[in-house]
């Protein structure tokens, strides 16, 4: 098996990279393939919080890069997806625990066992950053449609193409439909015609990550959750799947008539497509 | 064919959407045109190399520096050439 190695980044920080690491990861894994998502943000892990596995933890990321235990000893399974593990990041240690070189080999031996590394980035461009893609052959790069989220995502993408990862792709996240319609939000057009990289999601804005989180079990399990249903999406784009871009803008319903519809489980096809 | 399904939603003058997007592309404008300062360094010495072949100069009189306005990023420089009287 050569599986492949996705960063998945921001450079800002709180824009639900590691909630798209944990429910891309976790879609993946339901699509038959073997998946490790290594959570690289030492000192402030919460992959293992939004996976729900914070209590399984024995052996992290440092222990193996330190060699105190063997790769197998520190890879939590998942609870639910049967082909999904977890090596989480140490909580007590400092960044720079971990170099590049470190990660690199790590990712390297990896990749012969799984079909795909999810690296969760730390936020920042700093050392943490510049480790986690080091070992990427891809990189996720996750945005709000909001000013800030976007100049960051902006000089993410420029440091990514520096490093000579050029599959860049981008994922646009809580996006709120109401907000665009009046004029009030950053569309996902804007954002991609500034950024100049490709889509791989369009992620609505949805209560139901939050719910899903405090639960431990990722959104993509919830079938009525939107965001859950545009990761399901995202997984199968990045599996080399043909799946037409959905704009949330256009597949929430806004009228009553919409409502009664979507209750009665009459889809309208979505038709905004990129 | 991106540009032919998308609705061109709410891009109003002055609406939080229209003025989101002039912010965000000022803001980007400008950091993709940082150079750093040994960047900005090299090039200066570079132009004033270049220069000195041709007229006499007083470097200690010179300036060179990004300016920026509402037009965009200009490298600007100020050269004073030694008096010749």
């Amino acid at each position: 098996m050569s599986g492949k190695t996705i960063v998945m980044t921001s450079g800002k920080g709180g824009v639900g990279k590691t909630t798209a690491t944990a429910n891309v990861g976790t879609a993946l894994a339901l699509r038959s393939n073997r998946v490790v998502v290594i959570d690289t943000d030492i000192g402030l892990r919460n992959l293992d919080v939004v996976m729900g596995l914070e209590n399984r933890i024995v052996y992290d990321l440092v222990d193996v890069v330190e060699e105190r235990c063997k790769i197998e000893q520190a890879l939590i399974r998942d609870k639910h997806a049967g082909e999904l593990y977890l090596i989480a990041a140490a909580q007590t240690r400092d960044k720079d625990c971990v170099s590049g070189e470190q990660l690199v080999d790590l990712c390297r031996r990896l990749e012969a066992e799984f079909d795909y590394v999810i690296v969760d980035c730390p936020a920042g461009i700093e050392q943490g950053f510049r480790n986690a893609i080091a070992a990427a052959q891809e990189a996720l790069v996750v945005t709000t449609p909001e000013v800030s989220a976007i100049r960051d995502a902006d000089r993410v993408i420029g440091l990514l193409h520096a490093s000579e990862i050029r599959s860049a792709r981008l994922i646009i996240n809580r996006i709120k439909p109401d907000l665009v319609r009046r004029g009030d939000m950053l569309d996902a057009s804007d954002v991609l015609e500034m950024l100049a990289v490709d889509a791989v999601g369009l992620v609505p804005s949805d209560d139901r990550v939050i719910t899903s989180t405090n639960n431990g079990t990722p959104v993509v399990y919830d079938t009525q959750s939107p965001s859950g249903r545009e990761f399901v999406r995202v997984a199968a784009r990045i599996d080399g799947e043909y799946i037409p871009m959905i704009d949330p803008v256009d597949e929430q319903p806004t009228s009553i008539m919409d409502k009664v519809r979507t209750l009665m489980g009459i889809n309208r096809k979505a038709s905004a497509h990129v | 064919m991106f540009k032919l399904f998308w609705k061109d939603r709410g891009l109003r003058k002055g609406s939080p959407r229209q003025v989101a997007r002039e912010r965000v592309e000022s803001a980007i404008r400008r950091d993709r045109m940082e150079v750093s300062a040994p960047q900005l360094s090299a090039l200066r010495d570079n132009m004033l190399f270049t220069i000195k072949e041709h007229l006499p100069v007083a470097p200690e009189f010179t300036e060179f520096g990004l300016q920026r306005d509402v037009d965009g990023v200009f490298l600007v420089s100020r050269v004073r050439l030694q008096d010749i009287r």
